[in-house]
């Protein structure tokens, strides 16, 4: 298969010049590779003709393990000053000119005579939709928390992105993935749009009132899955064989319950099915009798946007059979937008321990990913009822049902009172804490009738696990490994998950436990909004107002999705929210009511520590 | 012009001062009080024994979370290699057993208090410094395990991992532990290349000595007695992963390492080069030790050394150590060349005391009870001089005493020594660092109380005041070996150099014999002392962006200062010259001379954040070798020292004592080498007023 794959990708690099670029062409024929895998797959891997630069190949291999850049996203961001065909040329006689030994300082030349500036694509947009007070900010009764909100607010205006015209015109020269309507990006090195963040990031627009925004940003995911079947991880064509977990749908019913334009969804569906059967037709494995969803990926090679570390990590291995799994195993990862994380390792007894060589994605049964899957099956078959087709309704209502049959089966675990990732080598649950363990509650993909069982159960879970002693959030699993996944990172998506799952659990117990989660949450990214004037990634579980770090780059600053949680939860939680003032006569006075809007906030942060320290201390 | 003002002003405060015992040494901590509010005290109060006790549960881990983190750090190699530059800086701070025993526990109580802050105070607004002022009187719940671990520390003998004591209270960013960031202060790595002077480093290389100070006539004696002063007094060192092994904070290409294998004890010291890549110095956060109880609190430093001078850096201060300098027969101590030089090391303890990777074929590596024996020749040369004393006393005491066994040699020989020591370090060496009137003072202080807890050595004098002596080396030695012989005090030099001071931190590459030593002691004596002030030479500083082949000792030391959460420069002028408000910069002008006040407004946003070490290498010197926020600190210290030392000086040894009370600065020089001649005051050049005395003259 592999073989075939190599072969495949040598007619295509002989045939690009004679596609239409966005021809949504089958090109190879996939199956992947899990001996658990049952589905022979009727969708295709797609490629772009800049991919041969970005996605794979000699040139790519030369330039990233040269090391040119501190970060190695950095390259496959830069624009190509020549067509494709040109720069590989000139690399071929570059490489024959340089005995197929270049210097660093020679590759660096080559770079620099064939590549532009990273990002040069893009320009910073100002969403036309955009407006100064949106009703949330109303509902927020704490000065310094509203003027958060009326921050928060602003800060959509930084993230908005607009690609060139010149990249419609010659998407050949660039590695991103040409959408027609604007974005909004996640923040730092993140600088085109990512799927899984979009649904927070359009959450956050919904309750800005930034409709047209949100709805483009849906109808440019609607448009990828028309020409490439299936949503790449991020927009750049490197992320070739990957998607993310599929919230396409959830991000329609979003849209669809603010503006109550069911017909958007009902126009919708055709895609949306598409991309459930895509997710259906090609991550299917069986587990106890039971069809579920695993993350894979479809290409070859390493991450081209963190080449070099995959290949030191790859060094562990001898064979290129074992190099290419273990680079399948580390993509599968990155699609379930959890890269990486412990949860994905399995060593030879079978736990947890371990580092990134023992990464075993595809043979791991993820909770959430079926989860979503039964909730998108679910919210398909409501906009079928709400069109009138009695019998596609049926029909995705029996294909949810029967994912929750196989969620309960395979993935509730009595012994344990929660949901469990199921082990596919071991053949056996995997007891370690990820909040995705509880992400059934959040798409109420359990019996509803057994709410009261299932509240008890998944509390005593919590107190055994101790989740409720982390002053900063609850941690994305309880291993400090250094993968930005795992102790003591927190993400904004995961406490979004918890804290509505058990909201909707609906028993007091759990009501209460998500309010005071919720309500930490805010407090959290308050703190460390008021020391940094800045929205963070990800933050720290053990820190009160602190970061996180760790993984294989610094830690980010924006940033969409910590934002889409906060201003949802700010108009939830903002007529009850107050912030302490126990302290107060240490740290009189509070400076966002004081300094006022981002403008003025940017030149705070350059002021820094002389305003903070002597106006706090 | 405010120079003299200054001396004036001091000459009135000594005078003044004069009915109160030791008021000039007097260090003003009153300002810096911190009294807990009510609203925050009864808001702590709330905390129920359940939550200590789960305050401590997470703490603890937290810590022992950090386990699996390590073996992925190990597994990937990802720890101090031998022969790199980290090696060397680890053998700079290297900790034993029992410092790191101390530093765990310390670290889960600062953990346990961690969450009570994040938990309880900062979510209510309630600062840092509250909170761990509250925290400070609180002790660990009855009952659990961090408890009893932490009592039975408090009833071992704790000689050698005290924690520091602070002059001034903490200064972090949580008020616990956590280091300012970027936007708050100026990198380390910064300040040191901006404060490097490329015109002076070209001027010394054209041998024009525009560096030296012609003033004072002080030669590199002074320079290499600081540094071994401080080995006694004074060792910070590094956190340890769990498993005991080092940590490395940089990769092997001096890069920064992926965030993923950043240990939390990691702060390297970064600077970016003009692609944006990071070069990097490990930098690993201190050990901690418990302090005076097992209460909660705030980041307390240890010190793996003893607050006397008790030459420990020579005998190390445990049994066992000194066991192993010791050749358990006729008193002595090992020795190698005929008992000419240091013991050599052996196989399994030369990575602990030089920084020669796996395959390099050395042979020079010395032996003592400190691993910074061999940090440079100089070292070494002191080092000697007092283990050939030791055998020199113990070789006469045989003598006279037939039938003393070796214990009582030993005992007997040692005890000398290490009189003889502090007689030339508080009589002749203190007056030439701090001047005549203030080493009088220290002097003067009386004697501490008996069973009074004893003083230790302060945070600030150990990683800042007495690091003074690194501004004052040298780039080379120069041989000035025949200086006795032929006319002296002219200004050409020789043109062969004895070393260059980069190739032989911690690798020891010249060659060692009674013969090198002379020469090195003799061209020490005769070479003058670089000044005292904000610039180092390149050999301890790297200056460039681009990668590093060695440390920067001012970027360490600047680092290691806000690792240790010292106050900033200014709130050591304030303390010190108890008299005055800083409120701008113009406040420093009267200590800090133009040229270099300009640097620092340059580099610094506001003066409160110029950090001590910068302010005090940048104080104009007043009487003596330092600044006056130096000589306070370090007059400070020595007062206590010389407190703790009368109150030992009722030794049985007295009258033993007594026959050795004749022996001072140069005859130790001349008694423990093969110099025809030395200066009379030995810390400075020779000159009409300090004439050179001839050996073959000394009994």
């Amino acid at each position: 298969m592999r073989n075939l794959n190599k072969f495949a990708l040598a007619i295509l690099c002989c045939c690009l010049a004679a596609l239409p670029q966005f021809g949504a062409r089958r090109l190879l024929e996939f199956s992947t590779e899990s001996p658990n895998a049952i589905a022979d797959d009727e969708f295709g891997t797609y490629n772009f003709t800049s991919c041969q630069i970005y996605c794979y190949g000699s040139l790519l291999d030369t330039v990233q393990m040269a090391k040119l850049f501190e970060d190695s996203k950095t390259f496959v961001d830069m624009k190509l000053l020549f067509s494709p065909q040109k720069t590989l040329e000139d690399f071929d006689a570059f490489m024959a000119a340089k005995n197929n030994t270049p210097s660093r300082d020679e590759i660096r030349e080559f770079v620099d005579a064939h590549f532009g500036a990273k990002g040069t694509e893009l320009d910073v947009w100002t969403p036309t939709d955009w407006i100064e007070h949106p009703g949330f900010i109303d509902l927020i009764h704490d000065p310094d928390l509203k003027q958060w909100g009326v921050d928060l607010n602003n800060i959509w205006k930084e993230l908005g992105r607009k690609m060139k015209d010149d990249v419609h015109k010659n998407p050949d020269y660039y590695s991103i993935i040409p959408v027609p309507n604007p974005v909004i990006v996640p923040g730092g090195r993140f600088i085109e749009f990512y799927y899984w963040d979009s649904y927070w990031i359009i959450r956050g627009l919904l309750h800005s009132e930034m409709y047209t925004t949100a709805r483009g940003m849906i109808e440019n995911f609607l448009s990828i899955v028309q020409r490439i079947g299936f949503i790449p991880n991020g927009g750049r064509v490197y992320y070739w064989g990957r998607s993310q977990p599929p919230l396409l749908t959830a991000m329609v019913k979003s849209y669809v319950d603010f503006t109550k334009d069911d017909l958007f969804a009902i126009n919708a569906l055709e895609i949306l099915e598409h991309e459930f059967e895509y997710f259906i037709n090609n991550n299917t494995v069986q587990a106890k009798g039971h069809n579920l969803v695993i993350y894979r990926d479809t290409s070859t090679g390493p991450r081209p946007e963190s080449y070099s570390e995959d290949v030191e990590t790859s060094q562990s291995f001898t064979t290129k059979e074992a190099k290419e799994d273990h680079y399948s195993e580390l993509k599968s990862a990155a699609e379930s937008g959890m890269d990486f994380s412990s949860r994905w390792f399995i060593n030879a007894n079978g736990t947890n321990e371990g580092n990134l060589t023992d990464a075993k994605t595809r043979s791991i049964v993820p909770v959430e990913l079926n989860a979503i899957l039964y909730w998108n099956a679910k919210m398909i078959a409501e906009f079928h009822s709400k069109a009138g087709n009695i019998e596609k309704m049926v029909e995705y209502e029996t294909k949810a049902q029967k994912i929750q049959e196989a969620i309960q089966a395979v993935l509730w675990n009595e012994e344990a009172g929660c949901w469990l990732d199921y082990d596919l080598i071991n053949e056996k649950p995997r007891n370690y804490f990820v909040p995705t363990n509880l992400s059934p509650l959040w798409v109420k993909a359990y019996n509803l009738s057994e709410s009261e069982k299932i509240s008890a159960s998944v509390l005593k879970y919590i107190e055994a696990n101790n989740l409720d002693s982390f002053p900063g959030g609850v941690p994305n699993t309880l291993y400090n490994t250094g993968e930005q996944w795992d102790l003591p990172n927190v993400w904004a998506p995961m406490q979004y998950i918890l804290v509505e799952g058990l909201d909707n659990l609906g028993t007091p117990e759990a009501k209460a436990l998500s309010q005071r989660w919720g309500q930490r949450w805010v407090k959290s990214n308050f703190e460390a909004y008021r020391e940094t004037l800045a929205m963070f990634e990800k933050y720290d579980a053990e820190n009160f107002g602190g970061h996180g770090g760790g993984g294989e780059y610094g830690v980010q600053t924006g940033f969409g999705w910590s934002n889409g949680v906060i201003i949802e939860w700010l108009a939830k939680y903002g007529r009850q929210i107050s912030l302490s003032n126990t302290g107060a006569a240490a740290r009189s006075c509070r400076l966002i009511t004081v300094l006022g809007a981002t403008a003025v906030a940017i030149v705070g942060a350059f002021a820094g520590r002389f305003i903070w320290r002597n106006w706090f201390k | 012009m405010w120079q003299s003002v200054y001396l004036l002003l001091t000459a009135i405060v000594i005078v003044a001062s004069a009915p109160d015992r030791n008021i000039a040494l007097k260090f003003d901590i009153s300002q810096s009080h911190i009294t807990v509010t009510n609203d925050v005290k009864s808001s702590l109060d709330d905390i129920t024994p359940a939550q200590w006790k789960g305050f401590v549960t997470s703490g603890v881990d937290s810590i022992n979370r950090q386990k699996r983190l390590e073996d992925n750090l190990l597994s990937s190699a990802i720890t101090v290699q031998n022969g790199s530059l980290s090696h060397a800086q680890l053998l700079d701070t290297l900790p034993n057993e029992k410092s790191k025993l101390d530093s765990d526990i310390a670290l889960k109580m600062l953990k346990a208090s961690l969450y009570i802050y994040n938990s309880k105070c900062d979510p209510e607004a309630i600062s840092g410094d509250q909170c761990r002022t509250y925290l400070e009187s609180k002790p660990l719940p009855e009952g659990s395990t961090l408890r009893s671990e932490c009592e039975r520390l408090l009833n071992t003998q704790r000689d050698g991992h005290h924690a520091f004591r602070r002059l001034l209270p903490q200064d972090y960013k949580d008020g616990f532990h956590q280091l300012y960031n970027e936007r708050d202060q100026p990198n380390a790595w910064d300040i040191s290349m901006a404060l490097y002077d490329r015109e002076n480093e070209a001027a010394e290389k054209t041998r024009s000595r525009s560096r030296s100070d012609d003033s004072r006539n002080l030669n590199l004696v002074l320079v290499q007695f600081a540094q071994f002063v401080e080995h006694d007094l004074s060792k910070t060192v590094s956190q340890s992963m769990s498993s005991g092994l080092p940590i490395e904070c940089c990769n092997r290409d001096q890069h920064k390492l992926q965030p993923r294998f950043h240990h939390p004890f990691c702060a390297p010291i970064t600077s970016q080069d003009k692609y944006g890549f990071h070069n990097c110095l490990n930098y690993v956060r201190s050990a901690l030790a418990v302090g005076e109880s097992c209460n909660f609190g705030g980041a307390e430093q240890l010190n793996q050394a003893t607050g006397i001078l008790d030459l420990s850096q020579l005998y190390g201060f445990t049994d066992a150590a000194q066991n192993k300098m010791r050749t358990l027969s006729r008193g002595t101590l090992k020795s190698s060349s005929n008992g000419n030089l240091l013991p050599r090391t052996s196989d399994n303890d030369e990575h602990t005391f030089c920084a020669w990777g796996d395959n390099a074929n050395a042979t020079n590596c010395f032996v003592a009870g400190d691993s910074r024996v061999n940090s440079n020749p100089l070292s070494i040369l002191v080092y000697t001089i007092f283990l050939r004393n030791h055998n020199r006393i113990a070789a006469e005491l045989l003598s006279r005493h037939k039938n003393w066994n070796d214990e009582q040699l030993f005992q007997a020989a040692k005890t000398i020594n290490v009189d003889i020591y502090r007689r030339v370090i508080m009589n002749e060496w203190l007056p030439e660092v701090l001047g005549a009137n203030t080493a009088a003072q220290v002097l003067n202080t009386p004697a501490a109380t008996a069973g009074q807890p004893e003083p230790e050595v302060s945070n600030e004098f150990g990683v800042a005041a007495i690091r003074f002596y690194f501004s004052m080396l040298p780039n080379v030695l120069h041989n000035l070996a025949n200086t006795n012989d032929v006319a002296s005090n002219n200004n050409v030099l020789p043109l062969t150099n004895l070393f260059e001071l980069k190739n032989e931190i911690y690798t020891p590459q010249i060659q060692y014999t009674p013969q090198k030593l002379n020469e090195i002691l003799q061209s020490l004596l005769h070479e003058r002392a670089m000044k005292m002030d904000a610039s180092y030479v390149g050999a301890i500083v790297w200056h460039e962006r681009t990668k590093p082949t060695h440390a920067d000792a001012l970027a360490f030391d600047i680092q290691r200062g806000r690792d240790h959460g010292l106050q900033p420069y200014y709130k050591y002028l304030e303390a010190c010259s108890n008299t005055k408000k800083v409120t701008g910069w113009v406040d420093f002008e009267p200590y800090i001379p133009r040229e270099i006040l300009d640097k620092l407004k340059n580099l610094y946003r506001e003066c409160k954040d110029v950090d001590l070490i910068i302010g005090g290498i940048s104080e104009r010197i007043v009487n003596g070798t330092v600044g006056p926020t130096f000589s306070c600190i370090l007059s400070e210290q020595f007062s206590r020292i010389h407190q703790r030392h009368q109150l030992q000086q009722t030794s049985t040894h007295s009258t033993l004592l007594d026959a050795y009370r004749g022996m001072n600065g140069s005859k130790l020089l001349c008694l423990n080498s093969n110099v025809r001649a030395v200066p009379e005051n030995i810390f400075r050049l020779q000159s009409n007023s300090n004439r050179l005395v001839d050996c073959n003259n000394v009994a």
